[in-house]
């Protein structure tokens, strides 16, 4: 016989201001399910709780149903006092009578009358309830990381410092990233380099930590704790184990291309390292533009290689990899600034933010000196053009790009420092610059350095005979302005990597409207996806700069390494259930299934028929109304405990 | 007729001495405006195949039958039966490996009603497929005159769309009231493949979906659940109709769905391989919602 017990919440005046709790007790009173019913101002209390504990002893119940707020507010806590008291913690529901009950309506009668006929629902659920013990699932300790820029190898870092084995997956011959292309940061100006280099170092050298450049992640299958990754090793066509990285191959080499690292200022050779402190310090050869790969000649490399390390035959290489934890790093990038026609990015005196970056380096393609790319002189007035796609809901994205504003105060007095005689403009929507020491870095750059800014759009820019014709309005006098510039530097929009579709597809996380991907929860849960075990780090989950995409890696990592320390996880029992001897093997279940938990298995009866992977299943419910003969129930919420709670409705 | 009968019976007889265990297709019934399935084991029998008028049974439903599984089996299918026999395979239902499959170019069939009246097979009208193009072996003649457009096979359904809501409802309701739950319907229908219904009732694990009490409501329940879980799959080959021992119209509902389903989800009405699932099991990005954009206002 089951004894069930109700217990009514008052909330504060949340729940009884409009439920008539009086009216309510009585009108369950008479029910013969019930055994017995007590009410209280604050259940979620203390004292509420020990309520509920005591009457599970003193009366034996065994059901419980507590009428308060939603069950995502206090199920755990409820269920935690159940449990205590010895009752199964899956033998208590929830009645929602504050949101979908005092919350919604105002008339108190009719109020009233729902959260009877909601209670009267639970407990015809309750009566069928069954006790439920969640599983658990082992964890593989060791973390995957996609990405080696520096969020990727903060991450990587953290973890291997807490002492768990990391792989970094990294799709260019060398970690480093965007950051490793950068002159100098703000808002302290140091060399990005500098700071960089030694990161990169450690992570190459570092004994927990195992990279795989020029690598891409192929295929990820499986969920939280066991997930089974295959990593495609592009081919080098190089020994890694021969080659000492000398670069005499890298000297002789005919075959050309545009330089990635510089921005395609200047080329690099068929065989390359992407910048000098590349990690590893193995050249690549890029087979699209070798005359070996091409035509079949040449092999200059090959020859010249004291170590015998060329290998024009390497293949593609698969590896597999069990990992209980994936991090992405997969970045940003800027938008192309072809689609804005007016700025006429195709003109060679017309770069973006980070060809300036290469122009301005010491080690870049001019050597550190500002030039004009047409024709290698010194430019005497400059002008910037902030949100460039950024901010323009009609033409680009919607999102500000949150790092521009920044890079080109410093850009600004880069500029100005070096060549104070060059004149510089910058034309902003408006300056952004929340973040410590931003604001007075930004003022630094007008204050102190002369940087001429103006509020308002640059409309067009014309190419002249020998200058750029800049035309905008000043938004403050309402003016026309018209100048000639040597050299326009655009900022474009920040968006997410180009692979970053692929990515969220192959592990199932969620893209907002940018495009960047999607935390799950923007406020308490920033680096978490909603698929469990797979975490953010840096500007693939929106616009960051170095020091908070340092701060969120590290984030991520501290999550990681929380999973990676436990041997087991415990999983959530409430996961569909198939009833094998009368599935019919339709496998509609599989289809529908979004966290693809759905397997066939081998029957002793008749072929093969669907079964659950109670790790990867989420409970969503999705394949139970799918089968066409009910033969999948969900446990917790089985058909028989819907309808009874429908029955107390309707009938 | 008759030349689709010698080539079925020397099919037959090749498949049967190449292997094969067993050989399904018609053999005339009583009456001569009758046809009957035929399972043939022995080469000695194979002369009582024969393809008439009335050869209306789709015989992909015996498909499902234990007793032939892991057996050798060939089989002759229509057009529309090729369909349905194709949603078996989408469903993970026969293993193809085991079956050969010989089509045949389908001339339009006749039904007789019970005063002895003789007129085209309804479904044969409607039919735009009657020629399995897939198969390799096909016989009979391949050019056959489709009795009616695309368009007009949706006459009946265009008929009662036209109705008021309550006129509709009326009309189903006269008709449903007259189901007396036999299951025919369902029990010959070659989709109907659960190993358990869950709207049978009773024996069941249908946790009381529908129960067996003669109410307009349960008769009316069965008919509408059963319509959705055909929806995408059901091949208009009208045996539910045919069997029917009260003359429902059964492949109105059905052909109903078949429609909504072109119209508002912009998918073909059968799901036509397993890359496109039924409307309840396919998800895409640019799902047309009906009434908003894309899908054309309907129902
Ligand atoms: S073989 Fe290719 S990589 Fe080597 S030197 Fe020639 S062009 Fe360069
Ligand atoms: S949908 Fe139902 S019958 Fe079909 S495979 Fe899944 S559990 Fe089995
Ligand atoms: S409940 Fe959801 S996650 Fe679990 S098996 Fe069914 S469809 Fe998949
Ligand atoms: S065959 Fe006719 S009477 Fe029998 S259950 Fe089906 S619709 Fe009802
Ligand atoms: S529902 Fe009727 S017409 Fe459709 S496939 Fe089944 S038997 Fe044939």
């Amino acid at each position: 016989m089951s004894k069930i017990g109700v217990f009514i919440c008052w909330c504060g005046s949340n729940i009884s201001e409009t439920v008539d709790i009086e009216k309510t007790k009585a009108a369950l009173e008479g029910l013969p399910a019930l055994d017995y019913i007590e009410d209280y101002q604050y259940l979620c209390s203390e004292i509420g709780q020990k309520k509920i504990a005591d009457a599970i002893k003193n009366k034996n119940l065994s059901g419980v149903v507590v009428a308060s707020c939603s069950p995502r507010m206090h199920e755990d806590t409820f269920r935690n006092a159940a449990e205590d008291a010895g009752l199964n913690p899956y033998l208590l529901e929830i009645a929602n009578i504050r949101e979908h009950c005092s919350w919604v309506h105002s008339n108190k009668e009719k109020a009233t009358e729902k959260a009877v006929a909601l209670i009267r629902a639970a407990i015809n659920k309750v009566k069928h309830n069954q006790p439920l013990t969640p599983g658990s699932i082992p964890v593989n300790k060791r973390a995957l990381v996609i990405g080696g820029g520096i969020a990727g190898i903060q991450s990587a870092i953290d973890i291997a410092e807490a002492g768990y084995q990391v792989d970094i997956v990294e799709r260019t011959p060398s970690i480093g990233g965007k950051m490793a292309q950068i002159d100098k940061t703000f808002p302290t100006l140091d060399c990005s380099a500098c700071i960089l280099t030694p990161k990169m170092v450690e992570a190459s050298r570092h004994e927990n930590i195992q990279l795989h450049t020029y690598s891409e992640v192929a295929r990820v299958d499986g969920y939280v704790g066991n997930f089974d990754v295959e990593i495609k090793k592009k081919p080098r066509s190089i020994d890694e184990d021969k080659c000492t990285g000398c670069g005499i191959c890298l000297e002789k080499c005919p075959g050309k291309a545009p330089s990635e690292f510089e921005e395609g200022l200047n080329e690099r050779n068929a065989i390359y390292t992407p910048f000098p402190q590349a990690v590893p310090n193995i050249p690549t050869i890029d087979r699209d533009n070798c005359i070996k790969f091409e035509k079949d000649k040449c092999g200059l490399c090959a020859r010249v290689c004291p170590t015998d390390a060329i290998n024009f035959n390497q293949e593609e290489n698969i590896i597999e990899e069990k990992y209980g934890i994936i991090i992405t790093a997969t970045g940003y990038q800027l938008t192309d600034p072809d689609q804005f026609g007016e700025y006429h990015y195709n003109h060679p005196d017309v770069i973006t933010g980070m060809e300036f970056e290469r122009i301005i380096n010491a080690a870049g393609p001019t050597e550190g000196k500002l030039q004009r790319p047409s024709n290698s002189e010194k430019p005497e007035r400059v002008v910037f053009v902030q949100c460039v796609g950024s901010r323009d809901k009609a033409r680009g994205h919607s999102h500000c790009s949150k790092i521009c504003c920044m890079y080109t105060a410093k850009q600004a007095m880069l500029i100005r420092e070096k060549y104070p005689e060059t004149e510089v403009y910058v034309f902003y929507i408006d300056i952004r610059t929340a973040g410590k020491g931003f604001e007075e870095f930004q003022r630094r750059a007008q204050e102190d350095y002369g940087v001429n800014y103006v509020k308002g759009m640059v409309g067009k820019v014309f190419p002249g005979k020998d200058k750029l014709r800049v035309e905008a309005i000043d938004a403050m006098t309402g003016e026309f302005l018209e100048l000639n510039s040597d050299l326009v530097i655009l900022s474009p929009a920040a968006i997410p990597d180009q692979k970053a579709g692929d990515v969220s597809r192959q592990l199932g996380i969620s893209q907002g409207a940018s495009g960047f991907f999607t935390e799950a929860h923007p406020k308490l849960k920033p680096v978490e996806t909603q698929t469990a075990g797979i975490f953010l780090a840096g500007a693939c989950q929106g616009p960051k700069d170095i020091p908070e995409t340092v701060a969120q890696a590290s984030g991520a990592a501290a999550k990681a390494i929380g999973i990676l320390s436990k041997d087991s996880l415990v999983n959530n029992p409430c996961v569909a259930e198939v009833n094998q001897a009368e599935c019919s093997s339709c496998f509609s279940c599989k289809e529908v299934c979004p966290y693809s938990a759905i397997e066939k298995d081998e029957a002793e009866k008749h072929g093969m028929v669907a079964r659950v992977n109670e790790a990867l299943c989420q409970g969503c419910g999705a394949c139970t109304v799918t089968c066409r003969s009910s033969t999948i129930n969900l446990k917790g919420f089985s058909n028989k405990e819907i309808l009874s709670e429908v029955d107390a409705i309707c009938l | 007729m008759e030349i689709i009968t010698n080539a079925m019976r020397q099919l037959a007889r090749e498949g049967l001495e190449n292997g094969l265990d067993i050989i399904i297709g018609w053999k005339d019934g009583r009456f001569e405006w009758q046809s009957k399935p035929a399972f043939i084991t022995e080469i000695n029998d194979i002369e009582s195949l024969n393809f008439n008028n009335y050869s209306l049974k789709n015989l992909s439903g015996y498909l499902l039958k234990k007793e032939l599984k892991d057996k050798k089996i060939g089989i002759f299918l229509k057009g529309c039966d090729y369909k349905a026999y194709k949603q078996l395979v989408n469903y993970n239902q026969v293993d193809p490996e085991n079956i050969q499959i010989w089509g045949i170019a389908c001339p339009g069939l006749k039904e007789r009603d019970f005063h002895g009246n003789t007129s085209n097979a309804e479904r044969c009208q409607r039919c735009q497929e009657p020629v399995p193009e897939e198969l390799e072996t096909i016989i009979g003649k391949k050019e056959v005159a489709i009795q009616n457009s695309p368009e007009d096979k949706y006459q009946d359904v265009k008929k009662l769309e036209s109705l008021a809501t309550d006129e509709r409802f009326d009309y189903w309701k006269d008709q449903i009231s007259d189901c007396i739950r036999c299951y025919a319907c369902r029990n010959t229908c070659p989709l109907c493949e659960c190993t358990t219904c869950m709207i049978a009732g009773g024996d069941s694990n249908s946790d009381d979906w529908i129960d067996s009490a003669k109410e307009f409501s349960q008769d009316f329940f069965f008919h509408s659940i059963r319509a959705f879980h055909q929806a995408g799959r059901c091949v208009d080959c009208g045996e539910c109709e045919e069997v029917c021992p009260v003359d429902i119209p059964i492949s109105k509902i059905n052909n109903k769905i078949r429609h909504d389903i072109e119209n508002l989800y912009e998918m073909p009405e059968v799901a036509d391989d397993d890359s496109v699932m039924g409307p309840l099991l396919d998800f895409r990005e640019d799902d047309p919602e009906p009434g908003s954009k894309g899908g054309k206002e309907n129902a």
